[in-house]
């Protein structure tokens, strides 16, 4: 790589205004559109897109949902994972294959697929993901494997010599959470905010009669999602909430107004009017855009389920909103599987399944396949190694990404081998990331329609991995 | 409509006040000094100013209590004796402006200061607590340092019997149940048969339910006392919450809840209601007792034991797989330590380059996680709660053949060195003297008094707060008064509630000051200000749902990381300024709006639809005395305003209200209802209800 740019917090700050307006923090979503419609010179990009973040928080073990099918590969994956019989009392994580344990694996849990470009061709998906093997074998889906998150690219040896910048408080749950978001792990704390923010606040007079914001959470509030000037709108699955009595009642209404209409000293006050005068407003907008839409399609009730029903119908509300590019957000809990790995799992795969098939078919009946990506996050990996029947905090991991535009079919970056002692495993199985979330993120934001000169705002440790400017691409999974 | 006039209250909260220049009075040392003016009255603020531009402000430090210190989170050089004091500063080469600004003096009445007092001691003031607040009608000096009359209520209130929530639970539920004063886990009695079956209960595989014949019986709805298997837990709370006269220790046990978090998700028996609530009872038993204990009862609780994962933890040498790591993370980076070195007064130690330095790393996550091997459930007995075959209510014990015997060494450099005996006794030694390590480890106390200041109080407390907490955690004592053991509770939560930061009138002019209170306590404080009365069969209050209504419930927090982080800083002015406001991240348009229309349909629906089970009412506010002066709007609006705003309505709020209210017609009974109920919800659209300063 080039030219790779170390980017200090200091410099980061100063360039992260994309949008020019200074430190000013403008907060209302409703206005910061205005306000920064005027000042940016952008062309006006084609057509509509949409990226949803699935975030898988707690921690998936996601070496248990790509896994190697060539026959040493696979056993290195059961020698660590360990083997698991069919007893009630077993011990171990591995998934089953009578191929390649034949007379002895009882059950086959993995979906085959195969990728180029990896050591080895053949791999599995985890069996309760049938949708994923579906459309991967389309071509619209891909994997990211081992990625996660890094300051500047680190081998095992400097990770030992601590001989290069590494992110703070790794195999946290909270630390690393946030720098999924904010892309500065060398940071601690959630106040570089978060890229898709920065996206936002890029490329925000796209647009710029929009009704609510370009970022748009169904999971409450986010790091991801948090920009210089803007700020995620926030909903529910059963739609956006109204105050009571304030379209009906002129009383409430002419004092509700009256009350936010004022200056308040108290810091805590002056927010809280503010968000609420915001709320208000955005709410009365938000469900005359989205109550005339009827999706085609049944979601599952189940908690991924509601808020990817809820996206679809914003995606499908995007002409009465005005909106031509969106990020949502979507947070699915319960991956921290120290106990047990493979019923949790079981159980949550079925759910993600039948949630992305329906949204997939959704985007399908409408003709946008092509314009939506949906790709997951999470905390970290986990470590290979076992302490019964489930597993402990890691590292890199694996991720998937859903579009009909992605060149899919395909495993990007580099999957690891599996094994202790391996030249990724830091300990337990702890795989130290060969993508970073960067070149990942990247990736997408280049599809979305970021400039490449904007990258290194976006991702300001980017060009410590690749160099933006030529290669907007680094994986060559969306461009 | 007529037109609003503003007034003037006597309690000073004009616009208006005096400026005047600081002096730069000397230039030596590469500093700047500046001399700070002597303060002349306590519950006077005056604030010194910075501004780079003359035309925006911040403020850097202050002085309410006759004595300058820094506003957080400003870390300046003060210095000098009470008479006169000196800020200094290190020229930077940026020209800078200094001014002081003095603010009127303010005052509450008693009632008023009492009513804002029980807004952070309890979950909401009522007439009958702030009408038997010592020293209530005392003339002069009632709300002075060091607020004597407010130590005497808090030493009155450890001495009220405590409502355990396992008892109020074993009571009312299976009649099978009786007295084991012996067992290892107080509070284990026996079914009260004069109040019967009220709650579900479970013997192995089957569940019993309370019989709506009783609610036919009672003329309310048949399905008036299904709650849904799982709610029995929350109901037992919402009873401590609303009716406990025990109401500080309900409100300190809430607040130790937040740190040592047990929630339903996740939960291999989320119906079951004694392991929760007898877990809860740690919290409610210890108010007024002690950390190490707490911490100690926590670690061995069967249920803490499944929810971090370290129940049946095994040491390598059992069978090859490593001990699980969850817990020694948390019991660490949530409930003692914390991630960062800390000074008493909870600023961050840096290290050569101005970094922070951790308290711990993945290695010794890895050596303690031993030190959690071994922990099992005790076998499943009678006279308890229980499904299946497990229980999850006595605490576990230590099976010394799947225990990690080795050495161990501490964060300190010192060794837990093996022992001999491969005992059970040896193993609790060796997790009795961990446990000593963290409790005594000198983060601890700053670590506990901000997040115990954060659920009372303020959201950002300045180092002499933190660092007053701190010590009367760290040396057990208040004033002189407490046990003198490290982790005193009693001392502590004095030094919360009484520091002058706390309790002065004086910080509503510091912009920063105060915090925005927490969804669920704001729900409740409507419930008992105003009377509520329970029309249930049993005398519930079964508010239901609040989790999906304002992202919080009792039982419910999503993850061992509570409903919202110490550190959260919502977008705007609050992060701009670099302050906390951890209830600002689950209020969102969603939540926010959820939480005044939940008060609203407690007003007009009472707990019903969004915010209960039924679309009938199963709990009333009781505003008889409020219609009996609805006439009166202005009578009506300051005797609101006492109750829920604690005197903070400002007098232009103040005016709409008044105007508002007084168009409405009250010839009628009818009409004056309308009145009050109007009232009640405008008064939830004030932010002043929302934010306590």
């Amino acid at each position: 790589m080039s030219n790779p740019r170390k980017i200090s917090r200091r410099q980061f700050i100063r360039e992260a205004n994309c949008a020019a307006v200074g430190t000013a923090s403008l907060f209302s979503s409703l206005f910061s559109l205005r306000l920064t419609a005027g000042v940016v010179s952008g062309s006006q990009l084609p057509g509509y897109k949409a990226m949803v973040c699935l975030f898988l928080s707690g921690g998936n073990d996601s070496f248990n949902m790509l896994v190697p099918r060539n026959p040493d590969a696979y056993s290195d994956y059961l020698g660590v994972r360990g083997f698991r019989d069919s007893s009630d009392n077993y011990v171990g994580l591995a998934l089953q294959d009578t191929l390649l344990n034949p007379g002895v694996a009882d059950a086959d849990e993995l979906l085959p697929i195969s990728s180029e470009g990896q050591p080895f061709a053949d791999f599995g998906i985890h069996h309760k993901l049938p949708i994923l093997q579906q459309l991967y074998n389309q071509g619209n889906a891909a994997f990211v494997s081992n990625v996660g998150t890094l300051v500047e690219p680190t081998t095992l040896a400097q990770y030992k010599n601590e001989s290069t910048q590494l992110p703070k408080g790794l195999f946290s749950h909270r630390d690393e959470q946030v720098h999924w978001q904010t892309l500065v792990p060398q940071v601690r704390g959630a106040g570089p905010k978060g890229w898709a923010g920065r996206i936002a606040d890029c490329m925000a007079q796209v647009n710029q009669t929009g009704a609510i914001s370009m970022n748009v959470s169904l999971s409450g509030t986010n790091v991801l999602q948090a920009g210089q000037s803007t700020v995620p709108y926030i909903t529910a699955p059963n739609g956006a909430v109204q105050l009571k009595d304030y379209g009906t009642d002129p009383t409430t209404q002419f004092a509700a107004d009256s009350f936010l209409g004022q200056h308040y000293r108290n810091l805590y006050e002056r927010s809280l009017a503010q968000g609420n005068r915001k709320s208000i407003d955005t709410a009365i907008a938000f469900a005359d855009a989205t109550n005339t839409v009827t999706l085609n399609n049944s979601f599952p009730n189940t908690n991924s389920g509601k808020r990817l029903k809820a996206i679809a119908k914003i995606i499908a509300a995007r002409g009465n909103l005005s909106m031509e590019r969106q990020i949502f957000f979507l947070r699915r809990g319960g991956w921290d599987h120290h106990k047990e790995v493979i019923t949790a799992q079981d159980a949550l795969f079925t759910e993600l399944n039948d949630s992305i098939t329906a949204f997939w078919n959704e985007m399908v009946s409408r003709g946008m396949e092509n314009d939506v990506v949906l790709f997951t996050a999470s905390d970290f990996g986990r470590t290979l190694t076992t302490n019964g029947r489930g597993s402990d905090h890691a590292w890199g991991g694996n991720h998937f990404v859903i579009g009909g535009g992605i060149n899919g079919g395909r495993i990007y970056g580099q999957y690891p081998l599996l094994a202790q002692g391996g030249p990724q495993d830091v300990g337990r199985g702890r795989l130290l990331p060969t993508t970073s979330v960067d070149a990942y993120g990247a990736e997408l934001a280049s599809w979305f329609g970021a400039p490449s000169e904007e990258l290194t705002t976006i991702f300001p440790n980017a060009g410590n991995f690749f160099d933006p400017i030529t290669t907007p691409f680094p994986l060559g999974m969306l461009g | 409509m007529r037109v609003a006039f503003s007034i003037l209250l006597s309690i000073g909260l004009s616009i208006t006040h005096a400026q005047a220049d600081a002096e730069v009075t000397s230039v030596s040392g590469g500093k700047v000094h500046v001399e700070l003016p002597a303060s002349t009255s306590s519950d006077q603020l005056q604030q010194l100013e910075w501004s780079t531009n003359l035309v925006a402000w911040e403020p850097v430090a202050r002085d309410y209590r006759q004595e300058w210190e820094n506003t957080y989170p400003h870390q300046v050089d003060i210095s000098g004796d009470s008479q006169t004091q000196v800020f200094s500063r290190t020229i930077d080469g940026q020209t800078r402006y200094f001014r002081v600004v003095k603010h009127p003096e303010t005052t509450l009445t008693n009632r008023q200061a009492v009513s804002r007092f029980l807004q952070q001691a309890t979950f909401g003031p009522t007439t009958g607590l702030i009408e038997s607040f010592p020293g209530i009608d005392v003339a002069e000096g009632f709300n002075k340092a060091p607020y004597t009359y407010f130590e005497q209520w808090i030493d009155q209130q450890a001495e009220v019997p405590l409502f355990s929530l396992r008892k109020f639970f074993r009571e009312r539920s299976n009649p099978a149940f009786v007295d084991n004063p012996t067992s290892r886990v107080p509070y284990e009695v026996g079914h009260n048969p004069e109040l019967g079956h009220q709650l579900v209960y479970n013997v192995g595989s089957i569940k019993y339910a309370p019989d709506p014949a009783d609610a036919l019986a009672a003329g309310r709805p048949e399905n008036d006392v299904d709650f849904g298997y799982q709610r029995g837990k929350q109901i037992v709370w919402y009873q401590a919450a609303v009716t406990g006269e025990d109401v500080l220790r309900q409100r300190v046990a809430w607040a130790l809840s937040q740190i040592f978090v047990l929630g339903e998700e996740g939960s291999n028996q989320p119906t079951v209601t004694e392991r929760f609530v007898s877990y809860y009872d740690i919290f409610v038993r210890n108010a007024f007792g002690n950390y190490r204990d707490i911490l100690e009862e926590v670690t061995y609780n069967p249920s803490m034991g499944y929810y971090l994962t370290y129940v049946d933890n095994k040491a390598f040498h059992v069978q090859g797989t490593y001990p699980d790591e969850n817990y020694a993370r948390e019991i660490m980076q949530l409930f003692t330590i914390g991630l960062w070195m800390l000074n008493p007064d909870g600023s961050l130690i840096l290290d050569d380059n101005g970094e922070p330095i951790p308290t711990y790393d993945n290695d010794d996550i890895v050596e303690f996680a031993k030190i959690f091997t071994g922990m099992r459930k005790r076998a499943k007995r009678t006279n308890l709660d229980y499904a299946a075959s497990s229980n999850y209510i006595d605490p576990m014990y230590i099976q010394a053949s799947w225990h990690d015997f080795s050495e161990k060494v501490l964060l300190d450099g010192d060794v837990i060195p093996e022992p001999q005996e491969k005992n059970q006794s040896n193993a609790k030694a060796e997790v009795d003297k961990f446990l000593d390590h963290l409790v005594d480890h000198p983060n601890t106390a700053p670590f506990v008094a901000r997040i115990l200041i954060q659920r009372l109080t303020v959201s950002n407390p300045s180092p002499v707060y933190i660092q007053a907490v701190s010590e009367a955690f760290s040396t057990g004592l208040y004033n002189g008064k407490g046990t003198g053991a490290r982790g005193d509770m009693t001392a502590t939560i004095k030094a919360v509630l009484l520091h002058p930061e706390a309790r002065t009138p004086a910080l509503a002019y510091d912009d920063s000051h105060g915090k925005l209170r927490e969804p669920i306590i704001r729900l409740l404080h409507y419930a008992r200000a105003m009377n509520i009365t329970s029309p249930h069969t049993y005398g519930f209050f079964p508010f239901d749902q609040l989790d999906e209504v304002f992202a919080q419930s009792p039982f419910e927090s999503p993850t061992v990381f509570n409903f919202y982080q110490t550190e959260y800083q919502p977008l705007g002015e609050i992060l701009d300024r670099g302050i906390y406001a951890p209830e600002f991240q689950i209020n969102t348009d969603v939540t926010s709006l959820g939480l005044l229309n939940g008060i609203w349909t407690l007003i007009y629906q009472g707990i019903a639809n969004s915010i209960g089970r039924r679309g009938y009412s199963q709990g009333d506010l009781n505003i008889d005395y409020e219609i009996s002066i609805a006439a009166d709007a202005e009578a009506l609006i300051d005797h609101l305003d006492l109750m829920l705003t604690a005197g903070r309505l400002s007098p232009e709020n103040r005016a709409t209200l008044i105007s508002v209210i007084g168009d409405m017609p009250s010839d009628t009974w009818w009409w004056r209802k309308q009145r009050v109920q109007r009232a009640l919800y405008l008064f939830a659209l004030a932010p002043e209800f929302h934010v306590i300063y």
